[in-house]
C-alpha cells in the first residue's frame, strides 16, 4: 500500500504556494514532473482521447496551465493539492469529451463542476487522513465493485457505458456502485472509531 | 431541506461522468446544502487517490516546455472574476427567475427551456401557481428536479426549497404545489414523461415537458 506521507503532501502545497507567490518556475517545473505523467495516463483511459497520445498531451498541458493560472486561488484549508489537481483534470477532460461530442452547451463546465467554496479547517489533515484510509478500503472492496469506481472515475465512463463495454445490465452497474461505496464508507466509519 | 442526491449520484458527478443536464441539477442543490458538499468531497478524493495511484505514462521531452511557452512572461492571473458562491443556474438565466420567459403549458404550469444540449437529458424550468398541480404522470427513465423556490406535495412526501429529487419508471406522481406561493423548480428528465390520469393520458401524443 502506498500511503501518501506527510513530508509529500506538505511538498506539494510549498511547490503550489511558491508558484501563486513569485511565479516560481522551478516550483512548477517540480509539480509539473509530479503530475504530468499521471494525467496522461489519467487522459489516456477517457473515451475521448481514445489512445491518442496527442490528445492526452493536450490534457497534460491545458491541466497545467490551469494549475499555474489558478495556483493562486489553492487554499491549502480546503483541500489537499492531489484532490484540487485532480479537479482540474476532470474538468478538462470533460470539456474535450465535449467537444468531441459537439454538444453545444451555454453553460461553462466550470460553472457546474467548479471546485468546492466550502471553507473547512483540518480539511487538509482530514483530507490526508481519508486519502489513505480510501486507499486502503479499495483494497478490500470486491474486486468487480472496485472496477465500476474505476471505470467512473479514471475513464469517466457513464454508468451506460459502464453496462455496454462488460455486457451487463444497467441496473447490475448501478447496484455495484452502490454497494461499492456503501461498503467503503463502512470501512472508513471503522477506521475513525 | 430533507431530500438529498445519492451518494452514488454524487459519485458519478465527481466523475465527471454525469451529463451535463443532470450535473447541473447537482450542482445546484450542492450550492443549497453543506453535507453534500462534503460528501462531494470526500469523494473527490477518491478520484485523487485513483488518479496518484494509477499508472503513469511517459510525455514527450519538450512537453514541459511546450508549457511553458503557452505561459508566455504573464504572471498567474489573478483569481477569477466568478465569485464564491455564484449559482451555475445564473449563468443561463443572468436576469433571475423574474426574467425568465415563462410558457404556458397547461392550466397553472408553464415552462422554460434551458438551452442545455448534453445527448440525454432534457432540462427545463417548470412553474406551477400555488395550490396547482401537474398532471399525474410516471418516467420512462430518469427525472431529477431542485426545487428552487415554494414547495409541493406528492404520493410520496412533502418538498421545500433545496431539496433534490430523483424518480423513475417505478413512480407513479402527481405534483401538487403548495398553497403559500408559486413552485418553480429546475428538472431534468432522460427519456419521456408518460401520463398515467384520466386526462392527463389524452395529453402523452400532444405535451412534451
Amino acid at each position: 500500500m502506498k500511503v501518501m506521507d506527510m513530508a509529500e503532501a506538505q511538498q506539494l502545497a510549498g511547490w503550489l504556494d511558491a508558484v501563486a507567490a513569485d511565479q516560481d518556475k522551478a516550483a512548477f517545473k517540480q509539480l509539473f514532473d509530479h503530475y504530468s505523467g499521471r494525467i496522461k495516463a489519467f487522459a489516456m483511459k477517457s473515451p475521448g482521447v481514445s489512445g491518442s497520445a496527442t490528445l492526452a498531451e493536450e490534457i497534460v498541458q491545458e491541466t497545467m496551465i490551469k494549475v499555474w493560472n489558478k495556483a493562486s486561488l489553492y487554499d491549502r484549508s480546503k483541500a489537499n493539492v492531489d484532490a484540487w489537481v485532480y479537479t482540474i483534470a476532470r474538468n478538462v477532460r470533460i470539456d474535450i469529451q465535449r467537444r468531441n461530442n459537439k454538444h453545444d452547451n451555454c453553460i461553462e463546465v466550470d460553472d457546474i463542476w467548479q471546485e468546492s467554496d466550502e471553507p473547512g479547517p483540518l480539511v487538509q489533515l482530514r483530507q490526508r487522513q481519508l486519502a489513505d484510509n480510501i486507499r486502503a478500503g479499495l483494497e478490500q472492496i470486491n474486486p468487480e465493485q472496485a472496477l465500476v469506481l474505476k471505470k467512473m472515475y479514471l475513464e469517466g465512463k457513464s454508468q451506460r457505458e459502464i453496462a455496454e463495454e462488460f455486457n451487463i445490465p444497467l441496473g447490475t452497474v448501478k447496484s455495484r456502485t452502490r454497494l461499492a461505496l456503501a461498503r467503503l464508507r463502512l470501512l472508513l466509519q471503522e477506521k475513525e472509531l | 431541506m430533507s431530500h438529498h442526491p445519492s451518494e452514488h449520484l454524487l459519485a458519478e458527478f465527481t466523475s465527471g461522468s454525469l451529463n451535463t443536464g443532470a450535473a447541473l441539477c447537482v450542482r445546484t442543490h450542492l450550492e443549497q446544502c453543506h453535507d453534500c458538499n462534503r460528501v462531494a468531497e470526500d469523494l473527490n478524493v477518491l478520484g485523487a487517490v485513483m488518479m496518484r495511484d494509477s499508472d503513469q505514462a511517459s510525455c514527450s521531452d519538450d512537453l514541459f516546455s511546450r508549457v511553458l511557452d503557452q505561459l508566455g512572461s504573464s504572471a498567474p492571473q489573478a483569481p477569477f472574476s466568478r465569485s464564491a458562491g455564484s449559482k451555475a443556474l445564473s449563468s443561463l438565466i443572468p436576469g433571475g427567475i423574474q426574467s425568465v420567459p415563462w410558457k404556458k403549458i397547461a392550466g397553472g404550469v408553464s415552462s422554460y427551456t434551458l438551452p442545455i444540449n448534453d445527448g440525454e437529458y432534457s432540462v427545463k424550468l417548470l412553474r406551477v401557481e400555488k395550490g396547482r398541480s401537474v398532471f399525474q404522470h410516471t418516467h420512462t427513465d430518469t427525472e431529477l428536479t431542485v426545487l428552487l423556490q415554494g414547495g409541493y406535495s406528492d404520493e410520496l412526501g412533502s418538498y421545500t426549497a433545496g431539496d433534490f429529487i430523483e424518480c423513475d419508471g417505478s413512480h407513479v406522481h402527481k405534483p401538487v404545489a403548495h398553497r403559500d406561493q408559486d413552485c418553480i423548480l429546475l428538472t431534468a428528465v432522460s427519456g419521456k414523461l408518460r401520463f398515467t390520469g384520466a386526462v392527463g393520458r389524452l395529453l402523452n401524443p400532444l405535451v412534451t415537458f
